[in-house]
C-alpha cells in the first residue's frame, strides 16, 4: 500500500516538472488532489478498513496529500515567479524616451536678489515696510534734508507729476514714513521701485529696486554700523568677503559712507567683473543726521541711528553677471528662464 | 576734475607722496580720486645735450651730422632740422629711450616711440635731437619754439640734466570726483587743502597783493545789480591798456593738464583763476558797454538774444539779463554775447566776478538747454567769497604777467557773504555716536587743519568760510572720523532691544501668488509702471472710461512712458508679444505690480497704489487652467467664501463670450478671460491669449490663515452621480449654486466627472453634465434614504428653477 502511494506520488512529481503552464499545474492537483482525484480514491478504501488500519493507512494517505500539496506550491511560486519575469520583461520600455515636461516658472532675478537680502536682515531682526511709490517731494527730499537748492535734487533726475507729487527717487522716503510712524527701536527694511528720468541702456533704467535699512535706538554707533553692514556682505556673498567704507557725503548721513565689498568673483586679486580694482562698490551708507532725526520727531538727543541703502538690479547684475540692464525689464522667456 | 600734482603741491610744499598713495589716502579721506595718468609716461631717457659740431652729411645735402655732448659722452646724432649751429643746448633722446612721436611719423599712437641706433646714408645716429612734438608739448604752450624742428633750449640749461624734469614734463594728472556738497572742494585750492589735512603738511594759500594804478573805478563803471536774492554778490575790476600774447608756460602746461587749451594771456588767466578759485570771470571791452555801465534785470517773455556760441536763443521774464544801458550783453550765470569780446591790445576792460544762485541757474540751464562751464560751476552753488578773492587773484595776475594796469577799488554789489559759523563741539558726544575713543587733541588737530578755529575759552570750534556743508555738529564729527579714518573705527553689532524680523501679510501674500505662479510653471515679468496713453486705444477702452483718468508725468522720458498704468494687461500684453515675435511658444508669464489710480490730484492726494496679481499666457493653458490657479490662489490666501463667475465682465479687450469677472462675496476681486482676437493680433500674437488679473488688496482684506482641526471622520461615505441634462445656454454654474445651496450638511464635496456631452442621443442645443456628490454625516453612518431625500431636493429644484431638462 504504502509503495503504491510512493509510486502514485512520484508519477505526480514526475508530472510537476514536466508542467508548463499554471492551467496544467491545477489539472495535475485535480487528478490527484480533487475530488475524483487518485488519493480521493485511495481514501475511499478507508471505508473496508479496521480502526487500526484505518489509523495507519490515513496517516499515509494524508503524508501523501501534503507532500504534493506543498510540490505543487512550490512548482506553483516558481511558475508565477517565472511568469511575472517574462510579463516584466516585456513590458520593459525605453526610459531614454523623452519626459513629460514639467517645467515650473522662474523668478525674475531682481526679486530673487530682493528676497535674498530681505531674508538676510528678517534673520537680523529686521522688519520689512513699504511706502508709496508716487510720493511727496517732502519725504523723498525736504525731510532728508535736501533742500530746493540741493543740487542732489538735480542729479536724482526726478519724474514729477505735479511741483509737490513725484515719483520717488529713493527708497529712503520710507524710512521717514517709518521714523514718523513707529518709536524706536527701530529695525526696519524697505524694499521697491523707485524711478529716475533716465534714459534705458546697459546699465541705467528709468525704473529700478532699492533696498533701504533703518536702525534706531538708544546708544547706535558709527561702529554699529561698519558692524551690521560687514554681517550682511558676509551673508550676501561669503564669508570671506572682506568690506571697505569709503567717506561719502549723502545729505542725510553723516558720517556717510560708501561700501566695497571685496570682488566675489576673484576674491580682491582683480578681474574683469571689479574692473581689476579687487573691489566692488555695493552701496552706501551712514548714520541718520540729527536733522533728519528730529525731522522726523525723533529726539536726536536720545536716539541715534544708521540707514543703508543699495541697488537691487546693480547687485543682480553683478552676482549673476547680467551684462546689459535691458534684459531685466526686457522680458524674454529665454531670458528669464535661465534663473 | 583734473588736476596736477605739482599744482597742489605749489599750495602744500611739503607734498610728496607716490601717484597711488595719493590716490588711495584721498579716496578714503572722502576726497574720490578715480585715477591718475602720468605726463611723461611716454618719455624716458631724455638728457639735455649741447652741440658741438655740426655737418651735412657727405651723402645726403638735406640731413646735418652732430657731435652732441650728452655730459657723460659725445654721440653723433644724425638730423634732418636745420635750425641748429654748435653750441645749442638740446634736448636729446639717447638709445633705448622713448618720446611721445616722432614726427616723420616712424611710430605714433598712445605709447610713444623707442629710440634705436640707426644707420642713415651710411652714417650711425645714436640719438635723436628732439623737437616739442617729439616731447609731447603742444604747439600752443611753445609758440616761440619752431614747429618740426629742434628744439633750442636756453643758454643756461645744465648740459647732461635731465630735460623731463628740466622742462617741467614730469607730473601726474589726478582726475577727482568729490562729492557734491563738497562745493568747496570743485577747485585746486580746496583739494589742496584737502591734501594738505589728509597728509598732515602745511597749507599755503596763494598770497594775493595787487597794484593799482591810483585811479578809481567809479569814473571808469556803473554797476547796478537790485536782485540780491538770484545774484547774492557781484563784483567787478577794471583794467587798463590790456597787452594780449600768449601766457607763460607754466600756466599754459597746468590749464592743459586740465583740458583747457591756451588761448591769450587774458583768457588763460581767467580760466586759470577758474580752476584754481572756482570762480568764472568774465572780461568785458568797457567801451563796448555804451553807458559804461552794467545793469542786471530780468528779461522780457519773447525777447530773443544772440549768443557768443552764434545761436539766437529765446528768453523769458524769469531769465537774468546782463545789460550795458542799451541792450543785454549776456545771460547771467550761463553765457556771454558777442558784441563785448575783447579783441585787441591796448583796450580797457572789466573784469566781473559774480555768484548766483544755485537753483536758479541749473532751472534756467534747463530752460535754455544749455550747459556751459561756468553754468555748471555756478550750478553748484558757489560761494560768495569766491568772488571777490577770484577777481583779485586775476588782477594780480593780469598785473604780475604784465596783461595790463589794474584801475584802483573794486564795485562790490549786494555782497550777501556768508561767514564763519560758531559750532559747539563736545569730543565725548562724537566718540559716543562713532564709538569710538579718538582724543581730543586729535579732533581738534583734525578740525584746525580742515581751517576750523578752536575756542579755547567757550570750547566751540569755528568754521571755515568756504565750508557751508558744515552746519552743526554731526557735520564735525564726520570731518572727524575721515580724518582719523574709516577703517580704525571698530566693527560692532547694535545692542538694540529685541526686535523681530517680519515680512508685513501683504508680501506675505505676494509670496504666495509668487510660488503658485511658478509652481504652476508662470515666470515673472518685470515692466515699467509708466507707459503710452496709446494703450488705451490699443486695448480698446472707451472714451469715458475711467481707465482713461490716468497720472500724467509732468518730465516724462518720452511721451511713450507718460503716463502712470492704470491697468496690469497693456504691459503683460507687451511682455508676451515680444515672445511671440521671438517665436517661442509656449509662454507663460505673471507680474506682481502697482497699478495707479488717481485721486483727488488737485488737493495733492496721492494715488490708490493697487498690487496687481497678472497672468497672462498664450500656447500654455486655457482659459480654464488659468481658472483652476485663481481657484487655487483662492484658496491658499484662505478666501473660502463663495465665488462667482460672472459673464458680464465687460472688458472691451477681452472675448466677449469668454471672460468672467471673479466675485467674491459680492465683490468684484479681479477678472479673467481670453484676449479679443482682433487685440491679440495687434500685438502680433496668433495664439489665443488668456489672461488673468486678481486685484490684490482685496486679497490682503479677506485673507485668513487660521485653520482649525475638526477631527478625522471614519462614518462611512456615500457618493452619489447626478445627471443632468441642459439647455445649451444654461450656465452648468447655475447648476454649482443649486447643489452648493441644496446639498444639506451632510454633503462634504461634489464636482464635475467626466466631460460635458453633446450629440447622439441627446435632443439638439443640449448638454449632459455629470456631478459626483459625496455624502457624509459627523456623527453616524447615512443611510441611503437620507441620501437620497437630499438628491431628489437638489434635482426637484433644478427642474422647478427650469435649470434640468426632463429627458424625453
Amino acid at each position: 500500500m504504502k509503495k503504491r502511494l510512493e509510486e502514485i506520488c512520484q508519477e505526480a512529481e514526475a508530472r510537476m516538472e514536466k508542467a508548463e503552464s499554471l492551467q496544467e499545474l491545477s489539472e495535475i492537483r485535480r487528478e490527484y488532489l480533487g475530488k475524483k482525484g487518485v488519493l480521493t480514491q485511495e481514501m475511499k478504501q478507508l471505508r473496508t478498513m479496521d480502526a487500526e488500519q484505518k489509523a495507519a493507512f490515513g496517516a499515509v494517505v494524508n503524508e501523501a496529500k501534503s507532500r504534493l500539496e506543498e510540490g505543487l506550491g512550490k512548482v506553483q511560486t516558481a511558475m508565477k515567479e517565472a511568469e511575472l519575469e517574462k510579463q516584466l520583461e516585456a513590458e520593459a520600455f525605453d526610459v531614454t524616451e523623452p519626459a513629460t515636461k514639467i517645467r515650473a516658472g522662474h523668478r525674475h532675478p531682481i526679486t530673487q536678489i530682493m528676497e535674498e537680502i530681505q531674508n538676510i536682515f528678517i534673520g537680523m531682526g529686521y522688519q520689512v515696510v513699504e511706502g508709496p511709490e508716487v510720493e511727496y517731494d517732502y519725504y523723498n527730499f525736504e525731510a532728508l534734508n535736501i533742500p530746493d537748492d540741493h543740487p542732489l535734487k538735480e542729479e536724482q533726475d526726478t519724474l514729477y507729476i505735479n511741483p509737490n507729487i513725484l515719483l520717488r527717487t529713493q527708497t529712503t522716503s520710507v524710512e521717514i514714513r517709518t521714523m514718523e510712524r513707529q518709536r524706536p527701536p527701530i529695525c526696519a527694511i524697505a524694499t521697491g521701485r523707485v524711478f529716475r528720468s533716465y534714459e534705458m541702456d546697459d546699465m541705467k533704467s528709468p525704473v529700478f529696486h532699492q533696498i533701504e535699512g533703518l536702525v534706531i535706538d538708544k546708544n547706535i554707533t558709527f561702529s554699529d554700523l561698519k558692524g551690521t553692514m560687514a554681517a550682511f556682505a558676509r551673508h550676501m556673498f561669503s564669508d570671506t568677503t572682506r568690506v571697505k567704507f569709503r567717506p561719502h557725503k549723502f545729505p542725510y548721513n553723516e558720517p556717510s559712507a560708501k561700501m566695497d565689498v571685496s570682488c566675489f568673483r576673484c576674491g580682491g586679486k582683480g578681474c574683469s567683473l571689479c574692473n581689476g580694482e579687487g573691489w566692488i562698490e555695493i552701496l552706501g551708507c551712514g548714520m541718520v543726521h540729527p536733522k533728519v532725526l528730529s525731522m522726523s520727531g525723533i529726539d536726536p538727543d536720545i536716539y541715534s541711528g544708521f540707514g543703508f541703502g543699495l541697488e537691487v538690479e546693480k547687485i543682480s547684475m553683478l552676482k549673476m553677471e547680467i551684462e546689459d540692464m535691458r534684459l531685466l525689464y526686457e522680458n524674454d522667456e529665454s531670458f528669464l528662464s535661465q534663473f | 576734475m583734473k588736476i596736477t600734482l605739482s599744482w597742489i603741491q605749489s599750495y602744500v610744499p611739503e607734498l610728496n607722496v607716490s601717484a597711488q598713495e595719493f590716490v588711495d589716502r584721498m579716496t578714503m579721506s572722502g576726497i574720490k580720486v578715480t585715477g591718475y595718468e602720468r605726463t611723461d609716461r611716454n618719455l624716458e631717457k631724455i638728457v639735455i645735450g649741447q652741440i658741438v659740431s655740426c655737418e651735412h652729411h657727405p651723402d645726403a645735402e638735406n640731413l646735418m651730422v652732430c657731435q652732441v655732448n650728452t655730459g657723460e659722452e659725445v654721440i653723433q646724432c644724425i638730423t634732418s632740422a636745420s635750425n641748429i649751429k654748435a653750441g645749442d643746448k638740446v634736448p636729446v633722446a639717447l638709445e633705448g629711450g622713448k618720446v611721445e612721436m616722432i614726427h616723420d611719423s616712424r611710430a605714433k599712437g598712445r605709447d610713444g616711440a623707442r629710440i634705436n641706433k640707426e644707420v642713415i646714408r651710411g652714417m650711425e645716429s645714436q640719438g635723436v635731437l628732439c623737437s616739442v612734438e617729439e616731447l609731447g608739448f603742444t604747439r600752443e604752450q611753445v609758440s616761440d619754439a619752431p614747429a618740426y624742428e629742434i628744439f633750442v633750449l636756453d643758454e643756461d640749461a645744465e648740459v647732461g640734466a635731465d630735460a623731463i624734469k628740466t622742462l617741467g614734463l614730469s607730473d601726474i594728472i589726478f582726475n577727482f570726483e568729490p562729492a557734491s556738497a563738497r562745493k568747496d572742494c570743485y577747485r585746486v585750492l580746496g583739494i589742496a587743502r584737502e591734501a594738505a589735512a589728509i597728509f598732515g603738511h602745511k597749507f599755503v594759500a596763494p598770497s594775493v597783493e595787487i597794484k593799482t594804478n591810483g585811479e578809481k573805478i567809479e569814473d571808469y563803471l556803473t554797476v547796478k545789480v537790485k536782485d540780491g536774492v538770484l545774484c547774492p554778490r557781484y563784483c567787478a575790476r577794471v583794467v587798463k591798456n590790456v597787452q594780449l600774447g600768449p601766457s607763460p608756460r607754466w600756466m599754459q602746461q597746468r590749464l592743459i593738464s586740465c583740458g583747457i587749451r591756451p588761448v591769450n594771456n587774458l583768457v588763460d588767466i581767467t580760466n586759470y583763476v577758474m580752476e584754481e578759485y572756482g570762480q568764472p570771470i568774465l572780461a568785458f571791452d568797457l567801451d563796448s558797454l555804451s553807458g559804461h555801465e552794467i545793469r542786471l534785470e530780468k528779461s522780457e517773455d519773447g525777447n530773443k538774444f544772440r549768443t557768443l556760441d552764434g545761436q539766437l536763443r529765446n528768453v523769458d521774464s524769469q531769465t537774468l539779463m546782463l545789460c550795458d544801458s542799451l541792450m543785454p550783453i549776456g545771460i547771467a550765470g550761463i553765457i556771454g554775447g558777442a558784441s563785448t569780446k575783447v579783441e585787441e591790445s591796448g583796450r580797457t576792460i572789466v573784469l566781473e566776478a559774480a555768484c548766483f544762485d544755485g537753483a536758479y541757474i541749473r532751472k534756467i540751464s534747463r530752460k535754455l538747454n544749455l550747459t556751459t562751464e561756468i553754468s555748471s560751476r555756478f550750478a553748484r552753488g558757489l560761494d560768495a567769497n569766491y568772488a571777490e578773492e577770484g577777481l583779485n587773484r586775476a588782477c594780480q595776475l593780469m598785473e604780475e604777467l604784465g596783461c595790463g594796469e589794474v584801475v584802483g577799488g573794486m564795485i562790490d554789489e549786494c555782497s550777501t557773504v556768508v561767514g564763519s559759523r560758531r559750532i559747539e563741539f563736545h569730543p565725548d558726544w562724537i566718540n559716543h555716536h562713532l564709538g569710538t575713543n579718538i582724543p581730543e587733541e586729535d579732533m581738534i588737530h583734525y578740525l584746525e587743519s580742515l581751517g576750523f578755529e578752536y575756542d579755547k575759552t567757550s570750547h566751540d570750534m569755528i568754521t571755515p568760510a568756504g565750508r557751508q556743508d558744515i552746519l552743526e555738529e554731526a557735520d564735525m564729527m564726520g570731518e572727524v572720523v575721515r580724518l582719523y579714518g574709516y577703517d580704525k573705527v571698530p566693527t560692532t553689532i547694535p545692542r538694540v532691544e529685541t526686535t523681530r524680523g517680519s515680512l508685513p501679510l501683504k508680501m506675505q501674500i505676494e509670496n504666495i501668488a509668487r510660488n503658485l505662479a511658478e509652481f504652476y510653471g508662470y515666470s515673472q515679468i518685470m515692466t515699467y509702471s509708466f507707459e503710452s496713453p496709446e494703450v488705451f486705444d490699443r486695448l480698446r477702452i472707451p472714451e469715458n472710461s475711467s481707465l482713461r483718468r490716468a497720472i500724467r508725468i509732468q518730465n516724462p522720458l518720452s511721451e511713450s512712458y507718460s503716463i502712470m498704468r492704470t491697468q496690469s494687461v497693456g504691459s503683460m500684453m507687451n511682455a508676451l508679444s515680444l515672445n511671440a515675435e521671438r517665436k517661442h511658444r509656449h509662454v507663460r508669464f505673471y507680474e506682481l505690480a502697482n497699478i495707479y489710480l488717481p485721486r483727488d490730484l488737485e488737493r495733492n492726494e496721492l494715488p490708490d497704489e493697487r498690487m496687481q496679481f497678472t497672468l497672462g499666457t498664450y500656447g500654455g493653458d486655457d482659459f480654464f487652467t488659468v481658472k483652476g490657479i485663481m481657484e487655487e490662489f483662492l484658496r491658499q490666501t484662505g478666501l473660502r467664501g463663495e465665488l462667482i463667475y460672472d459673464p458680464e465682465n465687460r472688458k472691451p479687450y477681452l472675448h466677449p463670450g469668454r471672460q468672467a469677472a471673479l466675485v467674491y462675496e459680492g465683490t468684484v476681486i479681479g477678472y479673467m478671460g481670453e484676449v479679443h482676437p482682433r487685440i491679440s493680433e495687434s500685438y502680433n500674437i496668433s495664439d489665443r491669449v488668456t489672461i488673468a488679473v486678481i486685484d490684490m488688496p482685496e486679497i490682503v482684506l479677506r485673507a485668513d490663515f487660521s485653520y482649525s482641526y475638526h477631527g478625522v471622520n471614519l462614518h462611512a461615505k456615500v457618493c452619489r452621480d447626478l445627471s443632468i441634462l441642459l439647455d445649451e445656454k444654461t450656465r452648468v454654474g447655475s447648476v454649482e449654486a443649486v447643489i452648493r445651496k441644496h446639498g444639506g450638511n451632510f454633503l462634504e464635496h461634489f464636482e464635475m466627472v467626466g466631460k460635458i456631452y453633446r450629440g447622439q442621443p441627446l435632443p439638439e442645443q443640449t448638454k449632459s453634465v455629470t456631478y459626483r456628490l459625496r455624502f457624509q454625516a459627523q456623527d453616524h453612518d447615512l443611510t441611503g434614504e437620507e441620501v437620497q431625500a437630499v438628491l431628489d431636493e437638489i434635482q426637484t429644484e433644478l427642474r422647478n428653477q427650469g435649470i434640468s431638462r426632463t429627458r424625453e
